[in-house]
């Protein structure tokens, strides 16, 4: 799980710096006007597949380092595999919504 | 039950087939290969209770006392290594020295304070036993220690025992050298901001203590102080101290 | 039996020793807490409200957008250069981790600044730096 939290947390930041290149890509040469049309692009359902992939990643991450701040408050320490087991299934069931949602955009 | 013991030695990886009998230990087995099998066989022990922790090893990939770990749980293929990040003496022998002057360094002897004259009786059920209970039954076996993820990257770390054992003086209201103990724990490439919480410590502990725990308050406590700055404590009352729940 | 002492020195006869406070430890709590509030916002934002730039710049001009958006920059470059940095120096201490803690300072600066032009250019139509 350790593992896991580096490598999540690496894979979002580098994430941060493709977003940012996204965006000043688009926006930066040629002001805002671009921008709409790059947003259909990216309703595309390959992206909205990567976003998907993105979202499980950042609740891992998210849902581990919130286990993490409450052992550092004395919580679930002896029951570390519990606490592992609920924030991982609590990460399946978000992202399960979070595909129910995106669903009508994949499969138009 | 056959049972083949694998025992990862200094000179190499040897296979040991043995019939074990029910309720044998991983410790009776290592017995039985010195006496029968190969008398070269190197392993520490002592009492053979759980209550020495000399025989500290790796089984089957996790930390464990030889004398304690059942071999029916464990498979008709037992794998034994050395504890990890300490220096092997030899076959399943390894040097304590890192794990003791790591103890070392955080003073784990009780100083008493000056002004502490009577003698201060603690009864079982009251606040500041369980202040302390929580790592009094350390054997210093070393698992923890062994089983730390951090020790890969950070040799210098002091160790979830060490921690642990400072935590339990820092937390004894009759001890004077907390500033000390507080100052070594909380160095930045030693102390507990090391620590990952990855709890690997407290899931291999024989003795059920939880250093993650120790170490968590630690962080608290040196936090606090930074805060509040540092705040005289009361010298503990007799009457205070064995009241039931005070 | 300890035949050699190999850890560190042990720090027991140093008396100048003061108890200290890892800032950074704190603060990548406290940054990890905060994202969860901002991030949140920032997903359920961008996903299930319009995104088209007319909207985006109506929203910024709404002054707490402003502070949302800038207050989650900030602690996401926080949050994730520290994290690099927490990796980093566990195999480099010393003089090298200076140097990375450095490099990665300027680069978290050059982030903030990166990501205050993008908006920058949400709200003027213009990017604030460069010009195109
Ligand atoms: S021999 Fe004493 S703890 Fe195993």
């Amino acid at each position: 799980m350790f593992i896991a939290h580096r490598i999540s947390g690496l894979l979002i930041l580098g994430y941060l710096y493709l977003h940012l290149i996204l965006l000043s890509a688009v926006l930066l040469p040629h002001g805002a006007k671009h921008f709409n049309a790059v947003a259909g692009v990216v309703k595309a359902p390959l992206f909205i597949g990567a976003d998907l992939v993105l979202f499980g990643i950042v609740l891992v991450h998210g849902l581990n380092g919130i286990r993490l701040i409450v052992a550092d408050f004395g919580g679930m320490i002896r029951s570390s595999r519990l606490g592992i087991w609920l924030t991982m299934t609590t990460a399946a069931l978000l992202l399960g919504l979070g595909v129910l949602v995106l669903l009508p955009d994949i499969v138009r | 039950m056959q049972v083949t013991v694998r025992v990862e030695r200094s000179t190499g990886t040897a296979s040991y087939s043995v019939d074990t009998k029910a309720q044998q230990t991983v410790l009776d087995v290592l017995f039985y290969i010195q006496n029968e099998l190969d008398e070269t066989l190197s392993f520490r022990c002592s009492c053979r209770v759980g209550m020495c922790g000399s025989c500290g090893m790796v089984i089957n990939g996790k930390e464990g006392l030889a004398c304690r770990t059942g071999l029916d749980r464990l498979g008709p293929v037992v794998t034994l290594q050395p504890m990890r990040h300490q220096g092997r003496i030899k076959d399943l022998v390894v040097d304590m020295g890192d794990f003791f002057s790591k103890y070392e360094a955080v003073r784990p002897y009780l100083t008493p304070r000056p002004e502490v004259q009577d003698p201060i009786v603690a009864s079982p059920r009251s606040k500041l036993r369980e202040a302390i209970d929580l790592g009094l039954e350390c054997i210093s076996c070393g698992l923890c220690l062994s089983a730390c993820d951090v020790m890969t990257a950070v040799p210098e770390f002091l160790g979830p025992a060490a921690l642990n054992r400072a935590y339990n003086l820092i937390a004894d209201v009759r001890d004077d050298a907390r500033d000390r103990r507080l100052a070594v724990v909380g160095q930045a490439r030693s102390g507990v901001w090391q620590c990952h919480t990855h709890m690997s410590c407290v899931e291999v502990c024989p003795k059920n203590i939880a250093p993650t725990r120790a170490i968590a308050q630690l962080k608290q406590k040196l936090i606090v102080r930074r805060f509040m700055g540092h705040r005289e404590r009361p010298i503990p009352k007799l009457q205070y101290i064995v009241k039931e729940g005070g | 039996m300890a035949t050699e002492h190999v850890s560190t020195e042990p720090p027991v006869h140093s008396e100048p020793l003061q108890p200290a406070v890892s800032w950074a430890w704190v603060l990548q709590r406290f940054t990890a807490i905060l994202l969860v509030v901002f991030l949140g916002g920032h997903l359920w934002v961008e996903h299930f409200m319009n995104t088209s730039v007319a909207v985006v710049t109506e929203r910024l001009r709404n002054g707490i957008f402003v502070v949302l958006d800038v207050g989650l920059l900030v602690t996401v470059v926080y949050h994730g250069l520290n994290g690099l940095h927490g990796i980093l120096k566990e195999t480099w201490d010393g003089a090298r981790a200076r140097w990375v803690l450095y490099f990665l300072l300027i680069l978290g600066m050059f982030t903030v600044f990166w990501g205050m032009d993008i908006l920058w250019a949400f709200l003027y139509h213009h990017p604030f730096l460069v010009i195109g």
